[in-house]
Protein backbone atom coordinates (compact mmCIF):
# COMPACT_ATOMS: atom_id res chain seq x y z
CA UNK A 1 0.00 0.00 0.00
CA UNK A 2 2.82 2.33 1.00
CA UNK A 3 4.61 1.47 -2.24
CA UNK A 4 1.48 2.22 -4.25
CA UNK A 5 1.17 5.67 -2.66
CA UNK A 6 4.87 6.33 -3.09
CA UNK A 7 4.70 5.36 -6.77
CA UNK A 8 1.60 7.48 -7.27
CA UNK A 9 3.24 10.46 -5.52
CA UNK A 10 6.46 10.05 -7.50
CA UNK A 11 4.49 9.74 -10.71
CA UNK A 12 2.52 12.91 -9.95
CA UNK A 13 5.74 14.73 -9.06
CA UNK A 14 7.45 13.69 -12.28
CA UNK A 15 4.39 14.56 -14.37
CA UNK A 16 4.23 17.94 -12.68
CA UNK A 17 7.89 18.71 -13.22
CA UNK A 18 7.75 17.65 -16.84
CA UNK A 19 4.80 19.95 -17.50
CA UNK A 20 5.70 23.54 -18.15
CA UNK A 21 4.87 26.00 -15.41
CA UNK A 22 2.85 28.09 -17.83
CA UNK A 23 -0.12 25.76 -17.94
CA UNK A 24 -2.94 26.38 -15.51
CA UNK A 25 -5.70 23.82 -15.15
CA UNK A 26 -8.09 23.87 -18.08
CA UNK A 27 -5.59 25.25 -20.59
CA UNK A 28 -5.85 23.83 -24.07
CA UNK A 29 -2.24 24.73 -24.81
CA UNK A 30 1.12 24.77 -23.12
CA UNK A 31 4.42 26.44 -23.82
CA UNK A 32 7.42 24.23 -24.42
CA UNK A 33 10.94 25.51 -24.70
CA UNK A 34 12.59 25.10 -28.09
CA UNK A 35 15.94 26.81 -27.64
CA UNK A 36 17.69 29.62 -25.90
CA UNK A 37 20.25 32.30 -26.61
CA UNK A 38 22.26 34.52 -24.29
CA UNK A 39 22.64 38.02 -25.66
CA UNK A 40 25.88 39.75 -24.79
CA UNK A 41 24.02 42.86 -23.70
CA UNK A 42 25.01 43.92 -20.20
CA UNK A 43 22.70 46.96 -20.04
CA UNK A 44 19.62 48.44 -21.59
CA UNK A 45 16.44 46.63 -22.52
CA UNK A 46 15.16 44.08 -24.98
CA UNK A 47 11.87 45.31 -26.37
CA UNK A 48 11.75 43.41 -29.61
CA UNK A 49 13.69 40.60 -31.26
CA UNK A 50 13.50 40.12 -35.02
CA UNK A 51 15.23 37.16 -36.69
CA UNK A 52 17.22 38.26 -39.75
CA UNK A 53 18.33 35.00 -41.29
CA UNK A 54 21.69 33.32 -40.89
CA UNK A 55 21.03 33.06 -37.18
CA UNK A 56 21.30 36.81 -36.68
CA UNK A 57 18.85 38.95 -34.75
CA UNK A 58 17.91 42.60 -34.61
CA UNK A 59 17.13 43.83 -31.13
CA UNK A 60 15.17 46.98 -30.41
CA UNK A 61 16.13 48.67 -27.16
CA UNK A 62 13.85 51.62 -26.54
CA UNK A 63 13.86 53.59 -23.35
CA UNK A 64 11.31 56.34 -23.83
CA UNK A 65 12.21 57.82 -20.42
CA UNK A 66 15.75 58.45 -21.66
CA UNK A 67 15.32 58.87 -25.38
CA UNK A 68 19.03 59.16 -26.13
CA UNK A 69 19.39 55.58 -24.90
CA UNK A 70 17.59 53.99 -27.82
CA UNK A 71 19.47 51.43 -29.82
CA UNK A 72 18.95 49.17 -32.74
CA UNK A 73 21.43 46.32 -32.42
CA UNK A 74 22.41 43.36 -34.54
CA UNK A 75 23.48 40.12 -32.82
CA UNK A 76 25.03 37.08 -34.40
CA UNK A 77 23.93 33.48 -33.81
CA UNK A 78 26.15 33.19 -30.74
CA UNK A 79 24.53 36.22 -29.11
CA UNK A 80 27.50 38.51 -29.67
CA UNK A 81 26.73 42.05 -30.75
CA UNK A 82 27.72 42.56 -34.38
CA UNK A 83 26.83 46.23 -34.67
CA UNK A 84 24.47 49.10 -34.08
CA UNK A 85 22.27 50.80 -36.66
CA UNK A 86 21.16 54.43 -36.72
CA UNK A 87 21.17 56.80 -33.79
CA UNK A 88 18.87 59.01 -31.78
CA UNK A 89 17.68 62.10 -33.63
CA UNK A 90 15.02 63.51 -35.88
CA UNK A 91 16.73 63.37 -39.25
CA UNK A 92 16.69 60.68 -41.92
CA UNK A 93 18.60 57.60 -40.75
CA UNK A 94 17.92 58.54 -37.15
CA UNK A 95 15.09 57.67 -34.82
CA UNK A 96 13.29 59.72 -32.25
CA UNK A 97 11.20 56.98 -30.71
CA UNK A 98 11.64 53.53 -32.17
CA UNK A 99 8.28 51.84 -32.35
CA UNK A 100 8.60 48.69 -34.45
CA UNK A 101 10.88 46.66 -36.69
CA UNK A 102 10.26 44.32 -39.59
CA UNK A 103 12.65 42.29 -41.71
CA UNK A 104 11.99 42.20 -45.45
CA UNK A 105 13.08 39.52 -47.90
CA UNK A 106 15.05 42.22 -49.75
CA UNK A 107 17.48 42.04 -46.80
CA UNK A 108 16.39 45.38 -45.44
CA UNK A 109 15.34 46.18 -41.94
CA UNK A 110 12.26 48.40 -41.80
CA UNK A 111 12.23 50.73 -38.84
CA UNK A 112 9.12 52.61 -37.79
CA UNK A 113 9.70 55.80 -35.84
CA UNK A 114 6.91 57.53 -33.96
CA UNK A 115 7.66 60.73 -35.87
CA UNK A 116 5.85 59.39 -38.92
CA UNK A 117 8.95 58.09 -40.68
CA UNK A 118 9.78 54.66 -42.04
CA UNK A 119 13.46 53.99 -42.65
CA UNK A 120 14.91 51.02 -44.49
CA UNK A 121 18.41 50.05 -43.41
CA UNK A 122 20.74 47.39 -44.72
CA UNK A 123 22.59 45.37 -42.12
CA UNK A 124 25.64 47.60 -42.40
CA UNK A 125 23.45 50.43 -41.16
CA UNK A 126 23.29 52.23 -44.50
CA UNK A 127 20.00 53.98 -45.18
CA UNK A 128 18.31 52.42 -48.20
CA UNK A 129 15.40 54.84 -48.16
CA UNK A 130 13.03 56.80 -46.00
CA UNK A 131 9.33 57.38 -46.35
CA UNK A 132 7.19 59.87 -44.54
CA UNK A 133 3.67 59.08 -43.49
CA UNK A 134 1.90 62.16 -44.72
CA UNK A 135 -1.58 61.69 -46.03
CA UNK A 136 -3.12 60.61 -43.83
CA UNK A 137 -0.54 61.70 -41.31
CA UNK A 138 -0.25 60.12 -37.89
CA UNK A 139 2.24 59.01 -35.31
CA UNK A 140 3.17 55.42 -35.97
CA UNK A 141 2.26 52.76 -33.42
CA UNK A 142 3.37 49.59 -35.15
CA UNK A 143 4.40 48.17 -38.50
CA UNK A 144 3.87 44.83 -40.18
CA UNK A 145 4.86 43.70 -43.68
CA UNK A 146 2.66 41.45 -45.79
CA UNK A 147 5.10 40.61 -48.55
CA UNK A 148 3.08 37.76 -50.15
CA UNK A 149 0.31 40.26 -50.92
CA UNK A 150 2.61 43.23 -51.63
CA UNK A 151 1.27 45.28 -48.73
CA UNK A 152 2.32 46.75 -45.46
CA UNK A 153 0.31 48.07 -42.56
CA UNK A 154 0.89 50.81 -40.02
CA UNK A 155 -1.15 51.74 -37.01
CA UNK A 156 -1.78 55.24 -35.75
CA UNK A 157 -4.62 57.49 -34.77
CA UNK A 158 -6.08 59.36 -37.74
CA UNK A 159 -8.83 61.52 -36.25
CA UNK A 160 -12.31 61.10 -37.65
CA UNK A 161 -13.37 64.54 -36.40
CA UNK A 162 -10.20 66.63 -36.11
CA UNK A 163 -9.47 65.78 -32.47
CA UNK A 164 -7.81 62.50 -31.48
CA UNK A 165 -9.97 61.99 -28.39
CA UNK A 166 -13.16 61.95 -30.45
CA UNK A 167 -12.19 58.73 -32.20
CA UNK A 168 -9.83 57.62 -34.91
CA UNK A 169 -9.27 55.15 -37.69
CA UNK A 170 -6.39 52.99 -36.56
CA UNK A 171 -4.97 50.63 -39.21
CA UNK A 172 -3.65 51.90 -42.54
CA UNK A 173 -2.77 49.83 -45.59
CA UNK A 174 0.00 50.73 -48.06
CA UNK A 175 1.39 49.37 -51.29
CA UNK A 176 4.75 47.75 -50.58
CA UNK A 177 6.23 48.70 -53.98
CA UNK A 178 5.69 52.44 -53.96
CA UNK A 179 4.47 53.24 -50.47
CA UNK A 180 1.14 54.51 -51.77
CA UNK A 181 -1.59 54.76 -49.16
CA UNK A 182 -4.50 52.45 -50.01
CA UNK A 183 -7.13 52.40 -47.25
CA UNK A 184 -7.76 52.38 -43.51
CA UNK A 185 -9.63 50.09 -41.16
CA UNK A 186 -10.89 49.80 -37.59
CA UNK A 187 -12.34 52.61 -35.51
CA UNK A 188 -11.44 53.34 -31.91
CA UNK A 189 -13.33 51.02 -29.58
CA UNK A 190 -16.27 52.75 -27.81
CA UNK A 191 -14.87 51.68 -24.44
CA UNK A 192 -11.71 53.73 -25.04
CA UNK A 193 -13.80 56.76 -25.99
CA UNK A 194 -16.19 56.47 -23.05
CA UNK A 195 -13.34 56.11 -20.55
CA UNK A 196 -11.15 58.80 -22.20
CA UNK A 197 -8.25 56.36 -22.49
CA UNK A 198 -6.39 58.26 -25.22
CA UNK A 199 -3.30 58.84 -23.09
CA UNK A 200 -2.94 55.09 -22.50
CA UNK A 201 -3.68 53.99 -26.04
CA UNK A 202 -1.26 52.35 -28.42
CA UNK A 203 -2.24 50.19 -31.35
CA UNK A 204 -0.44 46.90 -32.03
CA UNK A 205 -0.97 44.49 -34.90
CA UNK A 206 0.19 41.27 -36.47
CA UNK A 207 -0.96 39.18 -39.43
CA UNK A 208 -1.94 35.57 -39.89
CA UNK A 209 -1.01 33.52 -42.94
CA UNK A 210 -4.20 34.59 -44.73
CA UNK A 211 -3.28 38.25 -44.42
CA UNK A 212 -5.90 38.97 -41.76
CA UNK A 213 -4.93 41.62 -39.26
CA UNK A 214 -5.08 40.97 -35.52
CA UNK A 215 -5.08 44.22 -33.60
CA UNK A 216 -5.25 45.46 -30.04
CA UNK A 217 -5.66 48.86 -28.45
CA UNK A 218 -3.51 48.32 -25.38
CA UNK A 219 -5.85 49.40 -22.53
CA UNK A 220 -8.86 47.63 -24.09
CA UNK A 221 -9.05 43.93 -23.30
CA UNK A 222 -10.20 42.81 -26.73
CA UNK A 223 -8.64 41.47 -29.91
CA UNK A 224 -9.92 42.81 -33.23
CA UNK A 225 -9.62 40.71 -36.36
CA UNK A 226 -9.81 42.69 -39.59
CA UNK A 227 -10.19 41.11 -42.99
CA UNK A 228 -8.60 43.70 -45.28
CA UNK A 229 -10.20 42.21 -48.40
CA UNK A 230 -13.79 42.22 -47.16
CA UNK A 231 -13.24 45.03 -44.68
CA UNK A 232 -15.16 43.25 -41.94
CA UNK A 233 -14.06 43.47 -38.32
CA UNK A 234 -14.66 40.85 -35.64
CA UNK A 235 -14.14 41.55 -31.98
CA UNK A 236 -12.96 38.86 -29.56
CA UNK A 237 -13.18 39.86 -25.89
CA UNK A 238 -10.42 38.42 -23.71
CA UNK A 239 -11.40 36.70 -20.48
CA UNK A 240 -9.29 36.99 -17.37
CA UNK A 241 -9.71 36.56 -13.63
CA UNK A 242 -6.67 38.69 -12.93
CA UNK A 243 -6.80 41.63 -15.31
CA UNK A 244 -8.60 44.74 -14.09
CA UNK A 245 -10.09 46.90 -16.80
CA UNK A 246 -8.56 50.34 -17.16
CA UNK A 247 -10.36 52.92 -15.02
CA UNK A 248 -12.03 55.95 -16.52
CA UNK A 249 -9.58 58.83 -16.92
CA UNK A 250 -10.44 62.47 -16.52
CA UNK A 251 -9.49 64.56 -19.55
CA UNK A 252 -7.12 67.36 -18.62
CA UNK A 253 -5.83 65.59 -15.53
CA UNK A 254 -2.23 66.31 -14.55
CA UNK A 255 0.61 64.45 -16.20
CA UNK A 256 1.45 62.94 -12.83
CA UNK A 257 -2.01 61.40 -12.53
CA UNK A 258 -1.83 60.13 -16.09
CA UNK A 259 1.58 58.59 -15.40
CA UNK A 260 0.21 56.87 -12.30
CA UNK A 261 -2.76 55.59 -14.27
CA UNK A 262 -0.34 54.22 -16.87
CA UNK A 263 1.75 52.46 -14.24
CA UNK A 264 -1.25 50.96 -12.47
CA UNK A 265 -3.07 49.75 -15.56
CA UNK A 266 -3.02 46.29 -17.06
CA UNK A 267 -1.90 47.03 -20.61
CA UNK A 268 -1.48 44.72 -23.55
CA UNK A 269 2.23 44.65 -24.31
CA UNK A 270 2.28 42.72 -27.57
CA UNK A 271 0.15 40.63 -29.89
CA UNK A 272 1.79 38.04 -32.14
CA UNK A 273 0.24 35.55 -34.50
CA UNK A 274 1.76 32.21 -35.47
CA UNK A 275 -0.95 30.11 -37.09
CA UNK A 276 -3.08 28.76 -35.58
CA UNK A 277 -2.34 30.75 -32.43
CA UNK A 278 -2.73 34.36 -31.42
CA UNK A 279 -0.64 35.19 -28.38
CA UNK A 280 -1.46 38.28 -26.36
CA UNK A 281 0.92 39.43 -23.64
CA UNK A 282 -0.45 41.64 -20.86
CA UNK A 283 1.80 43.73 -18.64
CA UNK A 284 0.87 43.49 -14.97
CA UNK A 285 1.18 46.67 -12.88
CA UNK A 286 3.21 44.86 -10.21
CA UNK A 287 5.69 43.48 -12.77
CA UNK A 288 5.62 40.44 -14.96
CA UNK A 289 3.34 39.45 -17.76
CA UNK A 290 0.29 37.29 -18.39
CA UNK A 291 -0.49 35.48 -21.60
CA UNK A 292 -3.82 35.00 -23.30
CA UNK A 293 -3.92 32.45 -26.11
CA UNK A 294 -6.59 32.44 -28.81
CA UNK A 295 -6.86 30.56 -32.03
CA UNK A 296 -7.25 32.62 -35.19
CA UNK A 297 -11.03 32.16 -35.01
CA UNK A 298 -11.04 33.98 -31.68
CA UNK A 299 -11.63 30.98 -29.41
CA UNK A 300 -9.81 31.31 -26.12
CA UNK A 301 -7.37 28.42 -25.71
CA UNK A 302 -5.78 29.61 -22.49
CA UNK A 303 -6.19 32.61 -20.27
CA UNK A 304 -3.94 34.07 -17.61
CA UNK A 305 -0.93 31.90 -18.40
CA UNK A 306 2.07 33.11 -16.43
CA UNK A 307 4.54 34.35 -19.01
CA UNK A 308 8.09 32.94 -19.00
CA UNK A 309 9.43 36.44 -19.71
CA UNK A 310 8.58 39.38 -21.85
CA UNK A 311 7.13 38.41 -25.22
CA UNK A 312 9.47 40.09 -27.70
CA UNK A 313 9.10 38.40 -31.07
CA UNK A 314 8.34 35.33 -33.08
CA UNK A 315 10.59 32.89 -34.86
CA UNK A 316 10.29 31.93 -38.53
CA UNK A 317 9.16 28.42 -37.56
CA UNK A 318 6.17 29.37 -35.46
CA UNK A 319 7.79 29.87 -32.06
CA UNK A 320 7.69 32.88 -29.79
CA UNK A 321 10.65 34.63 -28.18
CA UNK A 322 10.59 35.61 -24.52
CA UNK A 323 13.33 37.75 -22.98
CA UNK A 324 14.57 37.89 -19.42
CA UNK A 325 17.36 39.83 -17.84
CA UNK A 326 20.23 37.54 -16.80
CA UNK A 327 23.34 38.31 -14.73
CA UNK A 328 25.56 38.95 -17.77
CA UNK A 329 23.05 40.00 -20.37
CA UNK A 330 19.67 38.92 -21.59
CA UNK A 331 18.38 35.43 -22.08
CA UNK A 332 16.08 34.97 -25.03
CA UNK A 333 14.15 31.70 -25.02
CA UNK A 334 12.08 30.37 -27.87
CA UNK A 335 8.86 28.65 -26.85
CA UNK A 336 6.30 26.83 -28.94
CA UNK A 337 2.64 26.49 -28.18
CA UNK A 338 1.39 22.93 -28.16
CA UNK A 339 -2.05 21.50 -27.61
CA UNK A 340 -2.43 19.68 -24.34
CA UNK A 341 -3.85 16.16 -24.29
CA UNK A 342 -6.94 17.12 -22.32
CA UNK A 343 -7.59 20.38 -24.17
CA UNK A 344 -6.78 21.21 -27.73
CA UNK A 345 -7.94 23.92 -30.00
CA UNK A 346 -11.49 23.46 -31.03
CA UNK B 1 -45.90 133.64 -55.53
CA UNK B 2 -42.10 132.97 -55.89
CA UNK B 3 -40.99 130.35 -58.45
CA UNK B 4 -37.21 130.14 -57.39
CA UNK B 5 -35.26 126.88 -56.64
CA UNK B 6 -36.60 124.68 -53.84
CA UNK B 7 -33.90 124.99 -51.11
CA UNK B 8 -35.33 122.10 -49.04
CA UNK B 9 -34.11 119.55 -51.71
CA UNK B 10 -30.30 118.70 -51.86
CA UNK B 11 -28.71 119.63 -55.13
CA UNK B 12 -26.72 117.15 -57.31
CA UNK B 13 -23.56 119.05 -56.30
CA UNK B 14 -24.25 118.18 -52.69
CA UNK B 15 -24.55 114.46 -53.58
CA UNK B 16 -21.28 114.58 -55.48
CA UNK B 17 -19.58 116.30 -52.54
CA UNK B 18 -20.82 113.59 -50.12
CA UNK B 19 -19.61 110.81 -52.40
CA UNK B 20 -16.20 112.50 -52.70
CA UNK B 21 -15.89 112.78 -48.90
CA UNK B 22 -16.87 109.14 -48.51
CA UNK B 23 -14.30 107.97 -51.07
CA UNK B 24 -11.62 110.06 -49.37
CA UNK B 25 -12.47 108.52 -45.97
CA UNK B 26 -12.35 105.01 -47.37
CA UNK B 27 -9.00 105.72 -49.04
CA UNK B 28 -7.49 107.07 -45.84
CA UNK B 29 -8.86 104.12 -43.85
CA UNK B 30 -7.47 101.65 -46.38
CA UNK B 31 -4.08 103.32 -46.32
CA UNK B 32 -4.00 103.15 -42.53
CA UNK B 33 -5.06 99.51 -42.41
CA UNK B 34 -2.42 98.64 -44.96
CA UNK B 35 0.20 100.44 -42.92
CA UNK B 36 -0.97 98.52 -39.89
CA UNK B 37 -0.69 95.21 -41.74
CA UNK B 38 2.83 96.01 -42.90
CA UNK B 39 4.02 97.32 -39.58
CA UNK B 40 6.85 95.03 -38.54
CA UNK B 41 6.40 93.25 -35.27
CA UNK B 42 2.77 94.14 -34.92
CA UNK B 43 1.62 90.56 -34.62
CA UNK B 44 4.90 88.91 -33.66
CA UNK B 45 4.78 86.56 -30.70
CA UNK B 46 7.58 84.11 -30.30
CA UNK B 47 9.66 84.00 -33.42
CA UNK B 48 13.27 85.10 -33.03
CA UNK B 49 14.02 87.80 -35.64
CA UNK B 50 17.59 86.50 -35.99
CA UNK B 51 16.08 83.20 -37.02
CA UNK B 52 14.12 84.96 -39.72
CA UNK B 53 17.44 86.39 -40.94
CA UNK B 54 18.70 82.82 -41.27
CA UNK B 55 15.91 82.23 -43.75
CA UNK B 56 17.55 84.79 -46.02
CA UNK B 57 21.18 83.94 -45.36
CA UNK B 58 21.14 80.13 -45.14
CA UNK B 59 21.77 78.44 -48.44
CA UNK B 60 18.95 75.96 -48.50
CA UNK B 61 18.30 73.62 -51.37
CA UNK B 62 14.85 72.88 -52.62
CA UNK B 63 13.49 69.36 -52.91
CA UNK B 64 14.26 69.28 -56.63
CA UNK B 65 17.94 69.99 -55.91
CA UNK B 66 17.98 73.64 -57.01
CA UNK B 67 19.31 76.30 -54.70
CA UNK B 68 16.64 78.75 -53.65
CA UNK B 69 17.45 82.25 -52.44
CA UNK B 70 14.59 83.95 -50.65
CA UNK B 71 16.55 87.22 -50.65
CA UNK B 72 16.49 87.42 -54.45
CA UNK B 73 12.74 87.13 -54.80
CA UNK B 74 11.13 90.15 -56.42
CA UNK B 75 7.77 89.60 -54.75
CA UNK B 76 6.42 91.66 -51.93
CA UNK B 77 5.31 88.93 -49.54
CA UNK B 78 6.26 85.37 -48.71
CA UNK B 79 4.36 82.83 -46.66
CA UNK B 80 6.90 80.51 -45.03
CA UNK B 81 5.57 77.24 -43.70
CA UNK B 82 8.08 75.64 -41.32
CA UNK B 83 7.41 72.01 -40.58
CA UNK B 84 9.03 68.68 -39.76
CA UNK B 85 8.15 65.18 -40.77
CA UNK B 86 6.89 64.63 -37.24
CA UNK B 87 4.15 67.22 -37.35
CA UNK B 88 0.65 66.36 -36.34
CA UNK B 89 -1.67 64.77 -38.81
CA UNK B 90 -4.30 67.44 -38.34
CA UNK B 91 -1.80 70.21 -39.09
CA UNK B 92 -0.23 69.12 -42.35
CA UNK B 93 -3.43 69.66 -44.39
CA UNK B 94 -2.45 73.32 -44.04
CA UNK B 95 -0.22 72.65 -47.01
CA UNK B 96 -3.37 72.40 -49.11
CA UNK B 97 -4.57 75.84 -48.07
CA UNK B 98 -1.11 77.21 -48.82
CA UNK B 99 -1.42 75.78 -52.32
CA UNK B 100 -4.69 77.74 -52.63
CA UNK B 101 -2.89 80.91 -51.57
CA UNK B 102 -0.16 80.24 -54.09
CA UNK B 103 -2.76 79.85 -56.84
CA UNK B 104 -4.81 82.90 -55.80
CA UNK B 105 -2.03 85.46 -55.27
CA UNK B 106 0.84 85.32 -57.72
CA UNK B 107 2.56 88.16 -55.90
CA UNK B 108 2.86 86.07 -52.74
CA UNK B 109 5.59 83.45 -52.71
CA UNK B 110 4.71 80.37 -50.68
CA UNK B 111 7.69 78.38 -49.42
CA UNK B 112 7.83 75.28 -47.26
CA UNK B 113 10.83 74.66 -45.03
CA UNK B 114 11.17 70.98 -44.11
CA UNK B 115 13.35 70.65 -41.03
CA UNK B 116 15.10 67.35 -40.27
CA UNK B 117 14.26 66.03 -43.71
CA UNK B 118 15.98 65.21 -46.98
CA UNK B 119 15.15 65.96 -50.63
CA UNK B 120 13.43 62.64 -51.05
CA UNK B 121 11.09 63.43 -48.18
CA UNK B 122 10.49 66.92 -49.58
CA UNK B 123 9.42 65.41 -52.90
CA UNK B 124 7.17 62.94 -51.08
CA UNK B 125 5.49 65.87 -49.36
CA UNK B 126 4.91 67.67 -52.66
CA UNK B 127 3.51 64.55 -54.29
CA UNK B 128 1.27 63.65 -51.36
CA UNK B 129 -0.37 67.06 -51.19
CA UNK B 130 -0.11 67.86 -54.90
CA UNK B 131 1.39 71.33 -54.93
CA UNK B 132 4.20 72.99 -56.85
CA UNK B 133 5.58 75.64 -54.53
CA UNK B 134 9.14 74.95 -53.39
CA UNK B 135 10.04 72.94 -50.32
CA UNK B 136 13.41 73.96 -48.90
CA UNK B 137 15.34 71.35 -46.98
CA UNK B 138 16.80 72.20 -43.59
CA UNK B 139 18.47 68.82 -42.93
CA UNK B 140 19.95 69.57 -39.53
CA UNK B 141 17.09 71.80 -38.41
CA UNK B 142 19.44 74.81 -38.16
CA UNK B 143 16.97 77.39 -39.45
CA UNK B 144 14.25 75.90 -37.29
CA UNK B 145 16.48 76.05 -34.21
CA UNK B 146 17.50 79.64 -34.92
CA UNK B 147 13.87 80.74 -35.05
CA UNK B 148 13.03 79.30 -31.62
CA UNK B 149 9.52 78.53 -32.71
CA UNK B 150 7.26 77.33 -29.90
CA UNK B 151 6.04 74.45 -32.04
CA UNK B 152 5.71 73.27 -35.60
CA UNK B 153 4.23 73.57 -38.12
CA UNK B 154 4.43 77.35 -37.95
CA UNK B 155 3.52 79.96 -40.53
CA UNK B 156 5.32 83.23 -41.05
CA UNK B 157 4.13 85.97 -43.38
CA UNK B 158 7.17 87.97 -44.37
CA UNK B 159 7.47 91.36 -45.98
CA UNK B 160 10.27 90.47 -48.39
CA UNK B 161 11.74 93.91 -49.26
CA UNK B 162 12.32 94.73 -45.60
CA UNK B 163 12.78 91.09 -44.47
CA UNK B 164 10.43 91.39 -41.57
CA UNK B 165 7.66 89.20 -40.28
CA UNK B 166 4.27 90.88 -40.69
CA UNK B 167 2.37 88.24 -38.81
CA UNK B 168 2.64 84.61 -37.90
CA UNK B 169 0.33 81.81 -37.03
CA UNK B 170 0.56 78.63 -34.95
CA UNK B 171 -0.68 75.30 -36.32
CA UNK B 172 -4.23 75.45 -37.60
CA UNK B 173 -6.07 72.41 -36.37
CA UNK B 174 -9.59 73.00 -37.66
CA UNK B 175 -10.80 73.91 -41.11
CA UNK B 176 -12.11 77.23 -39.73
CA UNK B 177 -8.63 78.19 -38.52
CA UNK B 178 -7.10 77.30 -41.86
CA UNK B 179 -9.74 79.34 -43.67
CA UNK B 180 -9.16 82.34 -41.40
CA UNK B 181 -5.45 82.28 -42.24
CA UNK B 182 -6.22 81.91 -45.94
CA UNK B 183 -8.55 84.93 -45.86
CA UNK B 184 -6.07 87.01 -43.93
CA UNK B 185 -3.20 86.28 -46.31
CA UNK B 186 -5.19 86.71 -49.51
CA UNK B 187 -6.28 90.18 -48.30
CA UNK B 188 -2.65 91.23 -47.82
CA UNK B 189 -1.90 94.53 -49.51
CA UNK B 190 -5.60 95.32 -49.95
CA UNK B 191 -7.73 96.75 -47.31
Amino acid sequence: MKETFATLFLGMFLWGSASPAAEPAGSAVRLTSAGRLMLDKPSGRVDQVVPLGGGRFAVRDTDYQHEQNQFLEIYDASGKRAGRIGSFGRGPGQFFRLKDLAWASSNTLWVADVVARLTRFDLQGKVQGTRLVLKPGFHIGSLVLDEPRGLYYLTGCVPDRVYLDLGCTLIHQYDLRNGQYLKSFLKTDPEALEKHLLSLEDYLIDLDSQGRIFAVDVPVFKVFRVDPVKGDVRTFPLASRIVRQAPELIPGDSLEKMRRAYEQAFLIDRILVADPWVLVSVRKPDGGFLLQVLDTEGRLAAGDLPSPGRLVGKSPNGGFYFANRAPKGFEVVEYRLQKTVRGGAR
Amino acid sequence: MSSGPDRSQPTPTFYLFCIAVLVACVAVLGWQVRKLHDRPGFHIAGVDPRGVDRLFTASLQSADGMSFDLARLKRRYAVVFVFTSADCSACLPELESLARISARRKDIQVVGVLAYGNRDEGRQTQESFGFKFPILIDPQGQVLSAMHLPKTPWKLVVNLPVREVIFQDPPSVTGEEREAFFQRVTRLGYF
